[in-house]
């Protein structure tokens, strides 16, 4: 419980530290907020482009997709405002050797590189993603119910787990390679792709892959269709293996990637 | 892929509160050493013991018993007052409030940055932003502090202060100090035990002047004359200067003295100064002895 | 001249060494063709034509512009240039008879260069896998067209990618505009979506812009789509190529001088 409470406190000091930190370059403050609200207006305009005359996909209609597009802003928001830019740093404080001062400290590392980038300015971005889930969920006429509601929360929590988990793989990864670009781009590619078309577009093997290999396709997709449809006994207990097996995967890498750190720095 | 060996055969005991200083020339393996005992890196073979923990091991109270300064990385954040890095650490490190400002007053008078605590890191000077490293390394009374080059970059006057500081430190608070230099002076200054290290070895480990005694072969002289002389002596000198009115020469310790008398009683001599050999030049010396003669390294 | 061809020689010899990158660079084009194909399959179940494409050329609309998104090396290197100016030791180009757009530019098509075999050969493999819903190209002579095209997009790019380095000059953190600029640029060249399916209007007024024919306009020149606005667009092209390039110079002057060299 106390470990608790020193973590809390930590996260706290972490968040007001970013926010100082970010006060002093006001300007940086606004560019983000601009940068965020200019991403997802992009977002939305590659959608409106793509759907633009299609009714309906796969068995999933217009305001599903609208829903789908609210919950891909809130993830992409909230990511970002807890841990996206605290892991996109890992890699270079691993190659200059910064990750050394992180070690020495009382705290736990992982916990600390995660989290002492909290972007504040982020949140705004979850405003138009909300709206848009609430304003697809009136037209679809869904009945809101206390459940629904939980288990999609509860859904989302575990896709913003999941993304953190795959973001953070492939971050391990500059452990071991000194150049790891490509795979930036690869990981841009899947995830923007993810949130721009819903996954139940996949069939066959491709859906085998992009659901439980890589399972990017589910991150705004399966807290969309529970919401709005229904998510079967046999996909709850798909995601949450998937969700759990990737945190297994990715502590493995970080401490196999520590070690490596561990022998291989001058 | 090209295997280095950064350290080898090495066997360290330091007892608490001692000031060892640890010096080499670069590439020596010090920063290794140092990451050692901080568990960043765990060893080949062998062990490692830091207050009867395994460094590698990471362990929070380990963590929070010590606290290493690196001369080329830095624990303050960037943007921020120093200030600000300390609030932070005293989070992390759970130091009471009570004893967190006692600390605080208490380095910063001491070093006298007590204006300087809210102005962000990136306008302070080398020297101020080291000082802000040390206080921010003792903030929460560490049983042992590692320094790895804490003097690289800075001014003769902010060099003393930290000597007298990392001194003061362990006197009074009884800081065991590992410091690594490759600045004699540092050493000179500070320690009472030296350990050298080359090419991965402990080439010495004992007092520093004993070290000196042992490796320093030689006394310059400087000789002044009333009148223009052109001396000679029945010794092996090695002249370094020879002027009118002045001589500089170099020759073996033992016969330093007889050499004297011999210049005192034969010429007119104004006045007369003894210097020690260069440090450097002695250290070079043991590098040398470390991987020629001795097979073990040691000098005892 | 020289000195830039050594430039260029010293880049290619070190992408030589990142193999892990390269490798997983070359995997990319096929993500990219994967995802296309199964989002693009969806969306044809109820047509047969998408602005103004059947599925084929859809898939070969795909594949030709992730080749040439590939190509451009460029965009990575806004990174390590935005760090030099920060941790001031962009002062070399200021102590060195070079410029710093010619080592770029130069930088950039060596590694583009060495990006082009090794793309090539990944598409060359996927062509053949696809062979049975992709079409080739309309003529030699569009062929042709759509590589000149494509050539004078990557130079663009590189100078659109210069000044967005020297933005590091001012602003402590590019982060942001580069991530903004790179998501813009995707769309509006249409490496996301092929620009036909934009109103028509819409269409029209990016014809007087450069981003148009940066990936657009080669894959639908290969696929033998408007022809007719080859010689217009080189005409664009052209002088958007001289603007920025003037512009560069220009920036990178005033910046100059305000320049702390300050580092670490």
């Amino acid at each position: 419980m106390e470990k608790l409470k020193r973590h809390v406190r930590l996260l706290k000091m972490f968040f007001s530290f970013r926010l100082s930190n970010r006060m002093i370059y006001r300007a940086s403050f606004w560019t983000a907020v601009f940068v965020d609200v200019s991403l997802f207006l992009i977002q939305l305009a590659v959608f409106s482009v793509l759907f633009y005359d299609v009714d309906s996909i796969n068995g999933w209609n217009k305001y599903q997709m609208v829903f789908f597009v609210g919950t891909f802003t809130i993830i992409d928001g909230l990511d970002m405002f807890l841990y996206f830019f605290g892991v996109i740093g890992i890699p270079a404080k691993i190659r200059e050797g910064k990750l050394d001062i992180y070690l020495t400290k009382p705290v736990n590392t992982l916990f600390w590189l995660t989290f002492e980038n909290m972007d504040i300015g982020s949140l705004f971005t979850c405003i138009p993603g909300i709206i848009m889930v609430v304003t697809a969920s009136v037209m679809l006429g869904i009945r809101i119910t206390l459940r629904r509601v939980l288990g999609y929360i509860l859904l989302l929590l575990m896709m913003i787990a999941l993304l953190y988990n795959l973001m953070l793989i492939i971050r391990c990864l500059a452990f071991f390679f000194i150049k790891t670009g490509a795979l930036d781009e690869l990981e841009g590619e899947l995830i923007g792709f993810s949130f721009r078309v819903p996954g139940i577009v996949f069939r066959g093997v491709a859906k085998f892959v992009v659901y439980v290999l890589l399972p990017y396709a589910l991150l705004a997709t399966i807290p969309a269709q529970f919401f709005t449809d229904s998510l079967s006994g046999g996909m709850w207990l798909l995601v949450i293996g998937v969700a759990a097996a990737f945190t297994l995967l990715a502590q493995w890498v970080w401490r196999l990637g520590l070690k490596h750190y561990g022998s291989a720095s001058s | 892929m090209i295997e280095k060996t950064a350290l080898d055969s090495f066997d360290l005991k330091i007892e608490e509160g001692e000031l060892v200083g640890l010096i080499g020339p670069n590439g020596a393996g010090k920063t290794t050493l140092v990451k050692l005992l901080c568990g960043i890196i765990q060893p080949t073979s062998g062990s490692c013991d830091v207050l009867g923990f395994t460094p590698g091991m990471l362990k929070n109270e380990f963590r929070k018993s010590f606290a290493v300064v690196m001369g080329q990385k830095s624990q303050l954040w960037w943007d921020l007052p120093a200030s600000d890095t300390f609030a932070l650490n005293r989070e992390i490190y759970g130091i009471p409030n009570g004893e967190y400002h006692t600390n605080i007053d208490y380095f910063s008078d001491l070093f006298q940055v007590g204006d300087l605590l809210n102005v962000p890191v990136r306008n302070l000077s080398l020297g101020e932003r080291m000082k802000m490293e040390l206080i921010a390394a003792l903030l929460h009374n560490p049983r042992v502090l590692f320094l790895d080059e804490p003097t690289i970059g800075l001014d003769a006057i902010a060099q003393k202060q930290i000597w007298q500081f990392l001194g003061q430190v362990n006197r009074e608070k009884g800081v065991t100090i590992l410091l690594t230099s490759h600045y004699m002076d540092d050493i000179r200054h500070l320690c009472r035990r030296t350990v050298v290290i080359n090419s991965g070895q402990k080439v010495y480990d004992g007092p520093l002047d004993r070290l000196l005694d042992r490796f320093q072969d030689h006394r310059v002289i400087h000789v002044t004359f009333e009148r223009e002389t052109d001396p000679r002596l029945d010794y092996p000198v090695e002249w370094l200067e020879k002027s009118p009115y002045k001589a500089v020469f170099k020759i073996s310790r033992e016969l330093a003295k007889p050499v004297l008398r011999q210049i005192l009683s034969m010429y007119d001599v104004d006045d007369v100064r003894i210097e020690e050999e260069d440090i450097s030049n002695v250290i070079e010396r043991i590098y040398l002895s470390g991987n020629g003669g001795n097979n073990s390294g040691q000098v005892s | 001249m020289g000195k830039y061809l050594e430039t260029g020689k010293v880049s290619m010899k070190a992408q030589i060494t990142y193999r892990f990158d390269v490798g997983v660079g070359s995997i990319i084009p096929f993500i990219r063709v994967f995802l296309a194909y199964a989002l693009w399959k969806v969306l044809f179940a109820a047509k047969t034509e998408i602005g103004g494409m059947s599925f084929e050329m859809m898939m070969t609309y795909h594949l030709v512009a992730s080749f040439l998104t590939r190509l451009d090396q460029s965009v990575n290197m806004v990174w390590d240039m935005a760090e030099e100016i920060r941790e001031g030791r962009f002062s070399k180009y200021m102590v060195r008879p070079i410029s710093p757009l010619g080592h770029f530019l130069a930088e950039s098509l060596a590694k583009t260069l060495y990006i082009l075999l090794v793309t090539l050969a990944t598409v060359a493999f996927l062509a053949v896998v696809m062979r049975r819903i992709l079409v080739p190209p309309s003529s030699l002579a569009n062929l042709a067209g759509a590589c000149l095209m494509g050539f004078m997009g990557l130079v663009f790019l590189s100078l659109l990618n210069y000044l967005t380095a020297l933005l590091a000059f001012k602003f402590n953190d590019i982060t942001g505009w580069h991530i903004m600029k790179n998501n813009a640029v995707d769309f509006l060249a249409g490496a996301l979506v092929p620009l036909s399916l934009l109103p028509a209007w819409i269409q029209d007024v990016m014809r007087f812009f450069p981003f148009y024919y940066v990936y657009y306009y080669p894959a639908s020149l290969y696929l033998g789509l408007k022809t007719e606005q080859f010689v217009t667009g080189l005409i664009v092209m052209a002088i958007w190529i001289v603007l920025l390039w003037g512009l560069s110079v220009i920036v990178y002057h005033r910046f100059r001088r305000i320049y702390e060299g300050v580092g670490n």
